[in-house]
């Protein structure tokens, strides 16, 4: 029994290790000098308070598909600018929130992801006042569903790891169970097997379910003043308010120019321009 | 004459002069009308068609009918223009004719005059004339030959196939010049034909792509007449009519088509400036032509991409595709606080010339939305560089209001777009200047710049995406590491079992007949090595009863005389076997037993005997005999 757990301890760390080394060779390229250009001409035009350079700089950056969290967040930067330079376009507190989430999303820094939040809870701000001066009050974080919200209480690698610990502890207990004899060990491993077995199942059904997010959730953020849920055919549905500005959906599908999104209990379809979606790791 | 009568001469003529001048437009453009009644006899409840032709029609919009005599009613109408192709002397000419049609239903005998039905033409009402009806009893006139085409009359007098013997009009091939570039290898339908093409089936978004749709008419065949046109779908574009004027035809040129002659006129041509990439469609023009009905075009696809992502620069707007310059002007260049600022600004070129423009926004400057001019068009083919071109000028009008004093500097107004023509990104710019700011009376407007005054501040450096760490629940791995515990000890669990099972059968096989017959086997095959002749009987005899035991599952031991053989019998042991078993049994017993011992040759053939036996007893019994054969 021993050389087997020997054998499976060397197993987890060859696996492990193999992963990890997947890791370091998959970092990504480096910037080309355009892209590096048009991060420094937007970064010089938010210092000059030229917000829509600024903002133009940051979209070509997108449009060139570079995904990077301060590229997003100082995108967010220059459309809050554009507000607050009193030259605000239709869209842009929407565009500023999408910087920000995105900026959030995608980050390790914590320093970056706090200030992202704090951006994003301004830019909120704004459209719920905004809202409420037409007399609309609106919830602008609709919460997920409980299974949601715990899964993403922990990272799915979080999870994984747990789900693995749990069923190792599971296998030494059940070997714990069938070889002691002490009765005070048999009945250790009874506890030990009764704690780690729905342990595992739990961790792992909620490492699947991160998983499932991280590869088929696909969110965006609501950047037109008034996107009106619609059904299917495009008739906008008349006891739905119009989504808020700003607001995080679920894109659960596209169809023709529509997307069908949902939002809290809302499911229903806007024009695809109305939503922006968020990049993700990949 | 006196100067008063000198006057009212004078003045009359000026009156009639000026009712000749209010006069001359509308009687220039008085347009000729044809009013027809078919048929003029019906009876009482059929319907009759009342057509009135105006012709020019451009520009009639209404048609009514003045009230009916008793006993007729109007059960339909309607009014559509026609555009008829007449080719006189190898000229080709186009008439847009107006018709109005009028059903009536008669309800009663008699003779009646109707109309005149009239149709508002530019303003002015244009009359046509009485016709007169004859309505007789029914069963009066003879039965008419329904026709098998409009069996219930619905296509009204100019049915396409009412006329189909005018059609087969003498067919002649007139001599004209013929432009090659029109030919086409065969005619998509008898007669008449449209025909739809683009000057190019791959664009990027905003690209002028210029559709033609031509109508071809066969020169030995009656003039065409067509009617009821429905456009080209183009839904996926932004579409202007490059024609001189859109609700002309065009005449064209006369071209070869399967080796006859037809006349080609341009009826459409549209620049279409596509809106998203894609594989987009065209959908056909129809047209009703009053040889052979409807006429569609073609249906065409244009594969759409978006402008190169390589050297795009900052600030394109997808669809900015063209050539285009930019000019600005401010004035007036220095201002109160509160005051505005004029700032205009023109952009030109060719393409679709975009409809908006980003302003160089800076806090404490506001600009206001703009008054936009177009002046679009197609432009001159000189200036242009090829024809058809659709461009011409935007002009935007902001007002600006500075807001803090002081000299401010206004920026530059720029327009990024897509040359198709170099393939190559260019930027227009005008740059706007410093306007001086003086201080003013008018109130500081609100402090709108304390919004998101406490927004946290840039960064300076990208973070350097890494792409995101590999997921060990991305591979089989997560399941084995969870399977594996379980698996491991499920795998301990039954090796110990099968250890156990196993162990068992050994030590069943050990004690089985078959095992010790084999150890019997030996034990004799060592004794008839030695000399002693009652050991080898012995031996004998425990091979004979294992071999029974073994193979016929009996146990001869005890059992005596001719019941050994009837056992086995009864066990499926054929008669001879058993026979010589018993027999073997019986000789080696009395050999061992008899006080002279026997001769050891005799022994060892018993020996071998038993050993034969045993062997064949191996193969298994023989089918057990019934009980009557086995008491037998």
């Amino acid at each position: 029994v021993k050389r087997l757990g020997a054998v499976v301890f060397a197993a987890v760390l060859g696996a492990s290790a193999n992963l990890r080394a997947d890791d370091a060779s998959e970092s990504v390229s480096s910037l080309s000098g355009g892209e590096a250009s048009l991060f420094a001409d937007g970064v010089k035009a938010l210092e000059e308070e030229r917000p829509n350079d600024a903002v133009a700089s940051f979209e070509a950056l997108a449009d060139r598909g570079v995904v990077d969290p301060v590229a997003s967040y100082d995108r967010g930067l220059a459309y809050a600018l554009r507000v607050r330079a009193s030259a605000e376009q239709p869209g842009d507190l929407g565009r500023a929130a999408h910087g920000f989430e995105e900026a959030r999303a995608l980050t390790d820094d914590p320093h970056l992801a706090a200030d992202a939040q704090s951006a994003l809870a301004m830019v909120r701000g704004e459209v719920s006042r905004r809202k409420a001066r037409e007399g609309v009050t609106v919830d602008m974080e609709q919460h997920a569903s409980p299974w949601r919200t715990l899964t993403r209480t922990l990272a799915e690698t979080t999870w994984v790891w747990l789900a693995v610990v749990a069923a190792f502890a599971l296998g030494g207990g059940l070997f714990l169970r069938w070889l002691a004899t002490a009765a005070r060990a048999r009945a250790g491993a009874a506890i030990v097997i009764a704690v780690s077995a729905p342990l595992m199942i739990v961790t792992a059904a909620l490492a699947r379910s991160a998983r499932s997010d991280r590869l088929y959730l696909h969110e965006a953020i609501v950047v037109s003043p008034s996107a009106r849920p619609s059904d299917e055919h495009g008739i906008v549905l008349p006891q739905a308010t119009p989504l808020p500005e700003a607001a995080r959906v679920e894109i659960a599908s596209e169809n023709g120019g529509w997307t069908e999104f949902r939002w809290g209990s809302l499911d229903a379809w806007v024009p695809a321009q109305t939503l922006r979606p968020l990049a993700k790791r990949e | 004459m006196t100067r008063a009568r000198l006057c009212f001469f004078g003045l009359s003529i000026l009156l009639a002069l000026a009712a000749l001048l209010v006069a001359m437009p509308a009687m220039a453009v008085a347009p000729k009308t044809h009013t027809m009644l078919q048929p003029d006899t019906i009876e009482v409840g059929d319907t009759t068609i009342l057509t009135m032709n105006v012709s020019p029609g451009n520009d009639v919009t209404s048609a009514t009918l003045a009230t009916l005599p008793n006993g007729m009613t109007v059960v339909g109408q309607g009014l559509s223009p026609s555009f008829q192709i007449s080719i006189v002397n190898g000229h080709m000419q186009q008439v847009v004719t107006a018709r109005a049609q009028f059903r009536i239903r008669a309800t009663r005998e008699g003779t009646f005059t109707i109309g005149p039905a009239s149709v508002m033409a530019n303003g002015a009402r244009v009359p046509g004339d009485r016709v007169t009806l004859k309505v007789v009893a029914r069963g009066t006139l003879p039965p008419q030959q329904m026709n098998p085409l409009d069996p219930f009359g619905l296509l009204g007098p100019n049915s396409p196939f009412s006329d189909q013997l005018q059609q087969q009009q003498q067919e002649y091939e007139p001599q004209v010049p013929i432009d090659p570039k029109f030919n086409l290898e065969r005619a998509r339908d008898t007669g008449t034909f449209l025909h739809a093409t683009v000057d190019k089936t791959q664009a990027v978004v905003g690209e002028q792509i210029t559709l033609s749709v031509w109508v071809y008419a066969d020169v030995t065949q009656q003039d065409p007449e067509l009617s009821d046109p429905h456009e080209v779908g183009t839904s996926d574009f932004l579409r202007q009519s490059v024609m001189k004027e859109a609700a002309t035809i065009e005449r064209t040129a006369y071209a070869k088509v399967g080796g006859r002659t037809y006349a080609v006129a341009l009826l459409r041509k549209y620049a279409l400036f596509p809106l998203h990439a894609g594989e987009l469609d065209i959908t056909p023009m129809r047209i009703r032509s009053s040889r052979g009905g409807e006429r569609q075009s073609e249906p065409l696809k244009v594969r759409v991409t978006e402008p190169p992502m390589e050297h795009r620069p900052a600030g394109y707007v997808i669809g900015d595709v063209g050539r285009f310059t930019v000019t600005a002007d401010v004035t007036p260049r220095e201002v109160e606080r509160g005051a505005a600022i004029s700032v205009t600004v023109d952009v030109t070129g060719i393409g679709n010339v975009p409809s908006s423009l980003v302003v160089p926004a800076r806090p404490g400057v506001t600009w206001l939305d703009p008054e936009v001019k177009d002046d679009l068009h197609v432009l001159d083919e000189k200036t242009a560089g090829a024809p058809d071109l659709w461009g011409g000028s935007r002009h935007f009008s902001y007002v600006v209001e500075p807001k803090k004093e002081g000299d401010v500097d206004l920026g530059e107004i720029t327009l990024s777009f897509y040359d198709p023509r170099t393939k190559a990104y260019d930027v227009a710019r005008a740059a706007l200047g410093t306007v001086h700011v003086k201080p003013g009376v008018a109130a500081l407007p609100p402090d709108d710049t304390k919004l998101f005054m406490n927004m946290p501040g840039l960064r300076k450096q990208m973070a350097g995406m890494h792409a995101s760490a590999g997921h060990l629940d991305d591979s089989n791995v997560f399941f084995g590491l969870l399977a594996m515990p379980g698996a491991l000890f499920g795998i301990a669990l039954g090796s110990r079992r099968a250890a156990r099972a196993w162990k068992e059968r050994a030590t069943e096989r050990k004690t089985s007949p078959v095992a010790e017959l084999k150890n019997r086997l030996r034990a004799q095959a060592t004794a008839m090595e030695g000399d002693d002749p009652r050991a080898i009987d012995g031996a004998t005899i425990r091979v004979l009863e294992a071999a029974a035991m073994a193979h016929a599952s009996v146990n001869v031991r005890g059992v005596g005389g001719e019941a050994i053989a009837s056992v086995l019998t009864r066990a499926g042991v054929s008669s001879d076997d058993a026979g010589e078993l018993r027999d073997l049994l019986e000789a080696c017993a009395a050999a061992r037993f008899s006080p002279d011992g026997a001769e050891l040759d005799d022994v060892r053939k018993r020996a071998e005997r038993a050993r034969v036996l045993a062997k064949k007893l191996e193969g298994g019994p023989s089918a057990p005999l019934s009980g009557g054969e086995a008491s037998r």
